[in-house]
């Protein structure tokens, strides 16, 4: 049902879009008429498809059609939520590759004290730092101005700002506020991003890549003592995949909105649900520390852009194989017992 | 002379009339244990003539025949045993639920509405705007009227007990999910049945048109507002004698399939699914049961905004009224048990139905100009009496309890293979 359902709307955005004046109405919807192939090969600038175009004329891109450029390092990046936890070893692991970062988080002192520190280390030209709640629609349109004031344009765009409310308690206990904030951090807060990242991006000579981050429950399993939580995530997931299919209707490819997995990571997220016997089990044989996460990441993160792929890609750090290999020498040899939290 | 002439005749007339009531309380119980009995009669013959057939073709000989009956008969008697339980345990539990439902002002809410009432249910509607929940309490009293009017004797004494009553209750704010609450346990006593089906979707385009605020409303009211909801039910429920149960309801993306054009409701829908997975864990001891309703693809608002005249005629295959779907649904959230049901409406024998006899649905809700040819919504209920006294396929096969279907062939088809392994397997040729 829900395959017909998804398919049906299609058709629809190809009647009610505003034309584009140069092509016929349907061109860009049917992406196999072979003289507009002929028209990309060619290597003449893509036609703002159905859609995206009132949006791109509107989005300060000028009047004619944007300039295609290959993307190079240095890559400009932003990461919300990006003042501690993994967000921060990104943006330090994206600096010492030579990038300039944008990092952002709710509070205005962690932004400030976090962008100084990394400033003195890693010079005042690469990162620079706003407050952002990526619940704020008028936050993140902000945001935007204020990545395209500093650094011109974005080329990784990674929505790393989440939230559990740091409570680890069945639904029937959650409290309101707890509900609310993880709801709108995690679900609300990453669609506003990822409209105003698509809108920024798609326009940009260079693209851009969009990195959404999953958590438990993406894969669809159950996330007890935190649904809402994984409820969110799970919706993470689908969104990038919506997404995906919505840029490839309308024949943006310039953007490309890939998955990241960090895994799990010992951040204040997930230690604050380290209580239960069985918590603490796998987090001392699954979770990794932020560093190391970010050292795998960013080089499989960077490598996108140079290879200048433009597939939609899901970024794993914790695979199934390297979990059940964990957790097979964890009950074979013992190892990592006690590693972050004492077990007994 | 005349006095006693008169006395008899009226006591021949109380005696005759007592004489015909009970008449006609045998006749009903008659029928009604007629009908069951027959209803197993012909299930039990044709899954009968279905094995007869299935060992015929396969070339069976005398003793395999032999076996066919007995197995046959096994399934037969282990089939009506778990068919006489689910009928005694409908009997047992009849009478009226006090059913919650959200966002029940229009489209499928108010639909699901009406059939509890017609159940003889208690039902309350919610939604964001008190006008419109009045007007909604008295289009369902005068249906319920309407209904009085016509129907039965036993139709009757069910439909008295129904009761409609209402508040608005936005299902995003905290404090309206608990004023809902209280609202409800005050007015019925307890809530048996919650049904989360506030959602709204704000018309279909990329992620890029929509609007801050439609992003926000859709969200809490898909997520926010369902995650309340539950949570809350779920909070009187588990101190209820009875326990409860709640439904989320799924919608395009539930499964797990991409929705472009509709990315924000399609995340929110699937990320409610795998809220309904983490429910199920946390509620495995408590008395609540948390279940999913599936209602398909019905012909609201939320489905018509933003349709083009391509999906218009794609809707004439799939797309039912929200009534029928209701009629469906209704009768299964009300015998539901456990935790973890997932009620849909589109099951496969009706997917394969609506393709099988897609050419013939053609027209059935929009002409070839994308022009709605069904009527109204208050003229399809003003036939609404008439129309579920008619007798349809669909419904009888619906009225067979998936258990005993299950169970007989199921069943027979265990008991033949036991029975010939049993039986040491002389058989030519092997």
């Amino acid at each position: 049902m829900a395959t017909v359902a998804a398919s049906l709307p299609l058709r629809a955005a190809a009647r009610a879009g505003p034309a584009p004046s140069r092509l016929p109405s349907d061109a860009a919807f049917f992406p196999g008429r072979p003289w507009q192939r002929g028209l990309a090969a060619r290597g003449r600038p893509r036609e703002p498809a159905g859609w995206f175009r009132a949006e791109a004329l509107s989005g300060g891109g000028g009047g004619g059609p944007p300039r295609r450029e290959p993307m190079a390092p240095p890559y400009n990046v932003l990461i919300t939520g990006s003042t501690k936890g993994i967000g921060y070893a990104l943006a330090r692991k994206f600096l010492k590759a030579g990038d300039n970062v944008v990092i952002c988080s709710r509070s205005a002192e962690r932004v400030e004290s976090v962008a100084s520190d990394l400033k003195k280390e890693f010079g005042e030209q690469h990162v620079w730092g706003t407050v952002c709640d990526v619940r704020e629609g008028k936050d993140v349109k902000a945001l935007v101005d204020f990545a395209r004031d500093k650094l011109e344009y974005i080329d990784i765009w990674i929505n790393n700002a989440g939230s559990n409310a740091y409570s680890y308690k069945p639904l029937v206990e959650t409290s309101d506020e707890a509900l609310i904030e993880v709801i709108t951090t995690n679900t609300l807060g990453l669609m506003l991003c990822c409209r105003e990242a698509i809108n920024m991006m798609w326009n940009q000579p260079r693209g851009g890549h969009i990195f959404n981050i999953d958590g438990a429950g993406s894969d669809g399993r159950p996330t007890p003592r935190f649904a809402a939580y994984g409820a969110t995530k799970r919706s993470v997931v689908h969104l990038t995949k919506s997404l995906q299919a919505e840029l490839q209707m309308n024949e943006v490819n310039n953007v490309v909105v890939h998955n990241l997995s960090p895994g799990m990571v010992t951040t204040d997220l997930l230690m604050s649900g380290a209580t239960t016997k069985q918590a603490k089990f796998f987090i001392n044989i699954l979770a990794e520390t932020p560093d190391v996460v970010a050292d795998y990441l960013v080089p499989n993160i960077r490598e996108i852009p140079t290879k200048q792929s433009m597939k939609p890609t899901y970024i794993r750090f914790l695979t199934g194989l390297k979990a059940y290999s964990r957790i097979f020498s964890r009950i074979a040899f013992g190892a990592r017992r006690n590693k972050y939290v004492a077990e007994d | 002379m005349q006095g006693l002439a008169g006395s008899r005749s009226a006591a021949a007339e109380v005696y005759g009339g007592q004489y015909e009531l009970a008449v006609e309380k045998a006749e009903e119980i008659f029928f009604s244990v007629a009908t069951q009995v027959g209803r197993y009669v012909i299930t039990m013959m044709s899954s009968g003539v279905v094995l007869a057939v299935g060992f015929q073709l396969s070339g069976g000989d005398s003793q395999t025949d032999a076996l066919i009956w007995y197995s046959w008969l096994g399934g037969v008697i282990i089939g009506t045993m778990l068919g006489a339980n689910s009928v005694l345990e409908e009997h047992c539990k009849a009478g009226p639920r006090n059913v919650v439902i959200t966002g029940s002002t229009r489209g499928l809410g108010k639909a699901l509405a009406r059939e509890f009432l017609l159940s003889g249910d208690h039902v309350v509607i919610a939604s964001r705007s008190p006008e419109s929940v009045l007007q909604t309490i008295n289009e369902l009293e005068e249906n319920i009227q309407e209904g009085l009017s016509v129907a039965k004797k036993k139709q009757r004494e069910t439909l008295l007990q129904a009761k409609v009553v209402g508040t608005s209750c936005d299902v995003c704010k905290p404090e309206d999910v608990k004023k809902l609450v209280n609202f409800a346990v005050g007015e019925l006593g307890s809530i048996d049945i919650w049904i989360n089906n506030a959602g709204t979707n704000k018309g279909f385009r990329p992620l890029v048109n929509f609007s801050d605020e439609d992003i926000t409303q859709i969200v809490s009211t898909n997520l926010v507002g369902s995650l309340l909801c539950t949570r809350e039910a779920m909070d009187v429920m588990q101190y209820q004698e009875k326990g409860g149960h709640v439904f989320n309801m799924d919608g395009a993306g539930s499964g797990g399939s991409s929705t472009p054009l509709t990315a924000v409701y399609g995340s929110t829908k699937c990320g409610l699914r795998q809220f309904q997975a983490s429910l199920m864990k946390e509620s495995r001891r408590s008395k609540v049961g948390v279940h999913t309703a599936s209602p398909g693809m019905v012909l609201t608002d939320l489905l018509l905004s933003g349709s083009s005249l391509q999906n218009k005629q794609m809707f004439n295959i799939i797309c039912e009224l929200p009534e029928t779907v209701a009629r469906t649904l209704v009768p299964r959230m009300r015998v539901v048990k456990g935790s973890g049901k997932a009620v849909n409406y589109l099951t496969p024998p009706r997917i394969l139905l609506a393709l099988v006899t897609a050419w013939v649905r053609r027209g059935r809700w929009f002409d070839e100009e994308g022009r709605a040819v069904y009527a109204a919504e208050a003229d399809r209920i003003r036939n609404w009496a008439e129309s579920r006294t008619r007798f349809s396929f669909t419904d009888a096969m619906e009225m067979y309890t998936e258990n005993t279907w299950v169970s007989v062939f199921s069943l027979s088809v265990v008991c033949a293979f036991i029975m010939l392994s049993s039986s040491g397997g002389p058989f030519p040729g092997t």
